[in-house]
């Protein structure tokens, strides 16, 4: 399997099928005298600018832990073992509610997309 | 005046393209009786527009409030038209003036049939339009003067 | 029979989503200037906007992407950034321009000028991208949108010499402004072929659940949903050349001049035709152009998207209409002339294209994504000279938009 292209940039669902993002990054683990094994995924903004040069990278960092904190530092992780099928999607045996992928459409929806009517 | 476009052309462009970029070339080199030329053709279709609303208006297609924006935003373009023919630089200053006056005319007659039409006064519009058409015609004799060829 | 009612109903919409402020604004002066000289560039924009539109509705059925996940995914985000980038931008421009020519129509219709109609114009819109389903605007919109046919039936009732026309689908170089002609050449390709409108598509594509038993039907309706839309442009173009070229009106610079070209035809009724067209037509665009900001952003990075779930169900999708919508409005609520804004986007567009239509090669041609329906040598050289015209128009359109824009 050729990772980068079969998995870079799939979209990324959760066990219920909900859209949580895409394979924005691949981590692997380097082995001596065999092949690198993915170890996980990367999801989100910080990965994204990271990909576009290290400067981007840093600072699209340090906006993120500031505006969310410092567990918003660090790009989201989906280890790999987690992976339940590969197909037009990508399916990950986790729950998108339990980790903090979604925290700013959680912020969106609660502080203003839900206080306007109709929503 | 080197031309933005021209640099580009010794890529692999198609022929008529490039037809189109020397043409283009030779356009950029905008001189004032170009300048002149545009201005009076932007005035005399102006004009044009001004006598159709009218003549919409007073057979009832076109409604008060329409007819007299539509006045207004012409009114706009005739000054602009005026005030670009006075600047351009003058070649032939006599017949630029005559078509600067021209232009003018166009815009008072506007401006009477503006207040004729917020007046409600039919009569007054439609001597307004007269107006327009003499002023249209003396802009296009201008416009033929200052094209003349020249002994 | 079902796929009948399917077809008939996806050639409406296209029809609606094809005609907008662009195609009316560059129809109108092409035929007060040149005349038919430039049916042409209608005829060619058409002719690549059907090839497009197919080619993302097959894309879509086949491969269950739309062509912004298929960019995405086929080259890497570090590529999907550029188009990404281009389309929103210029996006945000043509829904101001659409918005614009809604609040024209208003001020038309009620004599209070057209800033003043931006903000309830782009607050109308975001309540029913807010409350409505896929299914509602899409139909709403291509319905009320027959009312452009109205173009048609003038253009009809001029009685045109039809030679004259048949001849004005030929291209050929101008007697006079030749920058001017170019200039509007390079604006009715770029209303024609909009990104927008086949990345809509590819979306609208996925929200109904295409699959492959849609591909006829999606040849059907990119063929003749798009020739109609065509054909509406042409009857704007030609009724142009004849009411407004014959009265001596052969600049439209001044958008006030445009409900002229009706009032002959029609009288009083011709006014408010021609309202209720450039209303109607650009009301839809907005909604589609609004929608699919917030599709191509969604999608592109990965988010749930999909206008039939509520707003607190998709935040972020939600936002980025709700932002776009009231961003586009600003500029027409600060006065910016609607009409200006609208041709030059146009242009812009047209000199955009490589971007979005380049990954349209390898997408369309990789089994991995359509299979064995991969383009066949005609849609490959359909897309080879959209690709081609696009760098021609990106080279030639900014000189031109100094030049002959002014």
């Amino acid at each position: 399997m050729k990772l980068l292209r079969d998995l870079l940039d799939k979209q990324v669902v959760d066990r219920e099928q909900v859209k949580i993002g895409k394979v924005d990054g691949l981590v692997a683990e380097l082995r001596r005298g065999k092949p690198p094994r993915i170890v996980a995924i990367e999801l989100g903004s910080i990965t994204l600018a990271r990909r576009l040069g290290t400067w981007p990278g840093r600072r699209m960092a340090q906006l993120a832990a500031r505006l969310g904190g410092k567990r918003h530092g660090e790009p989201h992780r989906i280890a790999w073992h987690k992976v339940k099928d590969i197909g037009i999607d990508i399916e990950f045996d986790v729950d998108v509610r339990q980790t903090s992928i979604f925290a700013w459409q959680d912020w969106l929806r609660d502080r203003v997309i839900g206080r306007i009517p109709g929503a | 005046m080197v031309h933005p476009a021209l640099t580009f052309s010794g890529r692999d462009l198609r022929l008529d393209y490039l037809c189109a970029m020397v043409l283009l070339g030779v356009s950029a080199g905008c001189s004032s009786s170009e300048r002149i030329e545009q201005q009076s053709q932007t005035a005399a279709s102006a004009a044009q527009t001004v006598s159709m609303v009218l003549d919409a208006w007073r057979s009832g297609a076109a409604p008060s409030a329409y007819t007299a924006g539509t006045l207004q935003s012409v009114g706009k373009t005739l000054a602009d038209a005026e005030a670009q023919i006075r600047s351009a630089g003058a070649t032939e200053p006599a017949e630029q003036a005559a078509l600067a006056t021209a232009v003018k005319g166009l815009s008072v007659a506007v401006a009477r049939a503006e207040a004729g039409l917020q007046a409600g006064n039919r009569t007054e519009v439609q001597n307004a339009k007269q107006d327009l058409r003499l002023a249209s015609r003396s802009l296009a004799t201008a416009y033929a003067e200052y094209f003349a060829p020249k002994p | 029979m079902k796929k009948l009612v399917e077809i008939s109903l996806g050639v409406v919409t296209s029809v609606g989503g094809f005609l907008e402020v662009g195609s009316m604004a560059t129809a109108a002066q092409a035929g007060a200037t040149f005349g038919f000289q430039l049916i042409w560039a209608v005829v060619l924009g058409t002719i690549c906007i059907i090839f497009l539109v197919e080619m993302a509705g097959r894309f879509a059925a086949v491969s269950h992407h739309t062509i912004c996940d298929g960019i995405r995914e086929r080259f890497g985000f570090n590529v999907f950034v550029w188009p990404l980038l281009a389309t929103l931008l210029l996006s945000l421009m043509v829904l101001s321009a659409e918005i614009g020519g809604v609040a024209i129509a208003l001020e038309f219709a009620t004599g209070i000028g057209f800033r003043w109609w931006a903000l309830p114009v782009a607050i109308l819109a975001w309540l029913l991208l807010w409350k409505g389903t896929f299914g509602f605007i899409e139909k709403g919109v291509s319905i009320l949108g027959l009312v452009t046919l109205c173009f048609v039936v003038a253009a009809v009732m001029l009685k045109p010499d039809w030679t004259a026309v048949a001849a004005g689908a030929v291209p050929s170089l101008p007697a006079h402004d030749a920058a001017n002609y170019w200039f509007m050449a390079v604006s009715i390709l770029g209303a024609s072929i909009s990104p927008y409108l086949f990345m809509f598509y590819s979306s609208g594509a996925i929200e109904d659940q295409w699959d492959k038993s849609y591909l006829g039907a999606n040849r059907a309706i990119a063929g003749l949903g798009m020739t109609f839309g065509g054909t509406i442009s042409v009857g704007v173009l030609i009724v142009a050349a004849l009411v407004l070229a014959t009265q001596g009106i052969n600049q439209v610079d001044d958008y006030h001049q445009m409900p002229l070209m009706l009032i002959p035809v029609f009288g009083f009724w011709g006014f408010v035709l021609f309202i209720a067209s450039l209303a109607v037509a650009c009301f839809g665009a907005a909604l589609e152009v609004g929608l699919q900001q917030a599709y191509l952003v969604a999608q592109g990075f990965g988010w749930t998207w999909g206008e039939d779930r509520k707003p607190r169900d998709n935040p972020g999708f939600s936002a980025v209409y709700t932002v776009s919508l009231f961003l586009a409005a600003i500029p027409i609520m600060l006065g910016l002339d609607p009409l200006r804004l609208t041709i030059f986007s146009m242009a812009l567009t047209a000199a955009s294209l490589p971007l979005t239509v380049v990954p349209f090669l390898f997408l369309l041609n990789d089994k991995r994504y359509v299979g064995e329906h991969r383009n066949g040598i005609l849609s490959n050289a359909a897309v080879i000279f959209i690709i081609a015209l696009g760098f021609v128009l990106a080279v030639v359109t900014i000189p031109l938009q100094i030049l002959g824009g002014t």
